[in-house]
């Protein structure tokens, strides 16, 4: 696994574990996803681009279900909701780890997106979990 | 002790996640506010006895670091004191942050560090 495969492996499984309580799994643990949900968000600042998240529905479910358990809020909060925060938590931190501490990220709003629409790959990873799964791929203008 | 705990996100799921994780920190029992930007937030402390804001940078409308700008030129708010709960992992960015309010809680976060923090800048009394 290359460095910037593996610190991105390694903070979203922190991530999803510490907001949502779901643990990584080996590849032939995870369940198999035939719905997928795509959320994007952009950045600019010295480097621009977009980070996409393509998550399993059964996933994006538990983590949902995890994150609100519980929570008193005015709002209906839904699974895209979930998911928007989750892609905003990660991006906030991977960037950083990716380009540099010293830069401020400006971060766009997360959002549902139909495809992968992007030409400048810089990195992809998929991370198992025992309740699905869920892609990564970043893209640098 | 029982305190009055603003927080303004403009996210509904992390207002409730920052209000679900200090309820599992070893804090007792608090009252909760909640606004969606810096706006609804001064609007909210002047009607109201507010003991901690825990705040977002990046909101429409107005943003946390206009907010607590604002905070700190009210004679009636300025003492209020304010946590940055970001994703910003910008070294010299969060240095700025952490000059202007009380503090930094970066998310993701864990009821055991936000309950620190509270305790940190209020000195308030567990239960």
């Amino acid at each position: 696994m290359d460095s910037l495969k593996e610190k991105m492996f390694f903070l979203v499984s922190a991530i999803f574990q510490g907001t949502s309580f779901v643990m990584p799994a080996k590849e032939e643990e995870s369940l198999q996803e035939n719905i997928w949900h795509s959320f994007r968000i952009c950045f600019d600042s010295v480097s621009s681009g977009c980070l996409y998240m393509t998550i399993g529905d059964n996933l994006l479910k538990s983590i949902h279900e995890n994150m609100t358990s519980n929570l008193e809020s005015e709002h209906m909060i839904t699974m895209d909701d979930s998911a928007k925060e989750l892609l905003n938590i990660v991006c906030g931190n991977l960037l950083p780890e990716f380009f540099s501490k010293k830069t401020v990220y400006n971060l766009k709003s997360p959002e549902k997106v139909d495809k992968i629409e992007h030409n400048s790959f810089c990195c992809e990873n998929e991370i198992f979990f025992i309740e699905g799964r869920v892609r990564f791929k970043l893209f640098k203008n | 002790m029982k305190l009055n705990i603003l927080i303004v996100d403009d996210s509904p799921v992390m207002r409730a996640m920052i209000i679900k994780t200090i309820k599992m920190s070893d804090l007792g029992e608090n009252v909760f506010f909640q606004a969606s930007n810096g706006h609804e937030g001064l609007e909210i402390m002047k009607n109201n006895w507010i003991d901690l804001v825990l705040a977002d940078i990046n909101m429409p409308v107005m943003n946390g670091e206009e907010m607590i700008d604002r905070m700190r030129g009210d004679d009636y708010l300025k003492d209020i004191p304010v946590l940055v709960v970001s994703t910003e992992s910008s070294e010299s960015r969060i240095e700025i942050l952490e000059k202007k309010t009380s503090g930094f809680v970066h998310k993701p976060f864990t009821p055991e560090f936000i309950g620190n923090k509270i305790l940190e800048v209020t000195g308030a009394k567990n239960g």
